[in-house]
């Protein structure tokens, strides 16, 4: 999939909001975002027979970039990445999944949210608090 | 213009259980719940069509000199003025296959 492709899919899985009558957006759990863009990186998108040598790639890694060698219909394109890089987009897709489903929950039952500014969610914050 | 801050169960637990084992972590989250009120903004974009956000904080760990990553990802309803936190946790150590750390 190209990147074009990859954006055209995450303008797709915003269709798949849903309203109800007051104009609440729910969440979908169906929705492409696993396709999403991860945010941060760049990317870069090149034919496999024009790639650069390696220490190219690397500087381009090391950039923050994601490098996709593709290679025309018949493979899936090759990725370039460094390895913090990967560990940082697979934990976005956890988070990212993790959201989700926290969010789906919350819409089934929004009243187990705290407010901080509520005596509850000030007893929660002073928990935390750091010495000065 | 301020924003309402809501925390989902899912961070209060989160919190509680970071706490346990790094609490300074837990209070920089903890911290910057103030920053999102403030300015929901300063995170950067995670999913637009959910109006999805992430926002990273660090801290060095003063015994391992370590930097610590930690990143909150939250929800903006802009029509309520209404910050939903939607997790909390701390970022994963980066690569260990460098040879300085074998």
């Amino acid at each position: 999939m190209t990147s074009a492709a990859r954006h055209d899919a995450d303008h797709e899985a915003g269709q798949h909001q849903t309203a109800d009558p007051s104009g609440h957006v729910g969440f979908d759990p169906l929705a492409l975002d696993s396709l999403t863009p991860i945010p941060g990186f760049g990317e870069v998108e090149l034919p496999f027979e024009q790639s650069p040598a390696l220490p190219e790639l690397a500087a381009l890694a090391d950039d923050r970039q994601m490098v996709y060698l593709t290679r025309g219909e018949q493979a899936p394109a090759l990725v370039v990445m460094t390895e913090d890089n990967l560990v940082e987009a697979l934990f976005n897709a956890a988070m990212l999944a993790q959201s989700h489903a926290a969010l789906a929950a919350h819409d089934r039952h929004p009243e187990d949210a705290i407010r901080l500014d509520s005596p509850e969610g000030q007893a929660f914050l002073a928990k935390f608090k750091r010495p000065a | 213009m301020t924003y309402r801050v809501d925390l989902l169960p899912a961070v209060r637990a989160a919190l509680d259980r970071l706490k346990a084992t790094d609490p300074a972590g837990a209070g920089v989250i903890a911290d910057a719940f103030a920053e999102l009120a403030d300015d929901p903004r300063i995170g950067q974009v995670l999913n637009q069509a959910h109006a999805l956000y992430v926002l990273h904080r660090s801290r060095l760990d003063p015994l391992t000199r370590r930097k610590l990553g930690y990143q909150i990802t939250y929800r903006i309803h802009d029509e309520h003025l209404v910050v939903a936190v939607v997790t909390a946790a701390a970022v994963p150590r980066p690569s260990r296959r460098r040879p300085d750390r074998r």
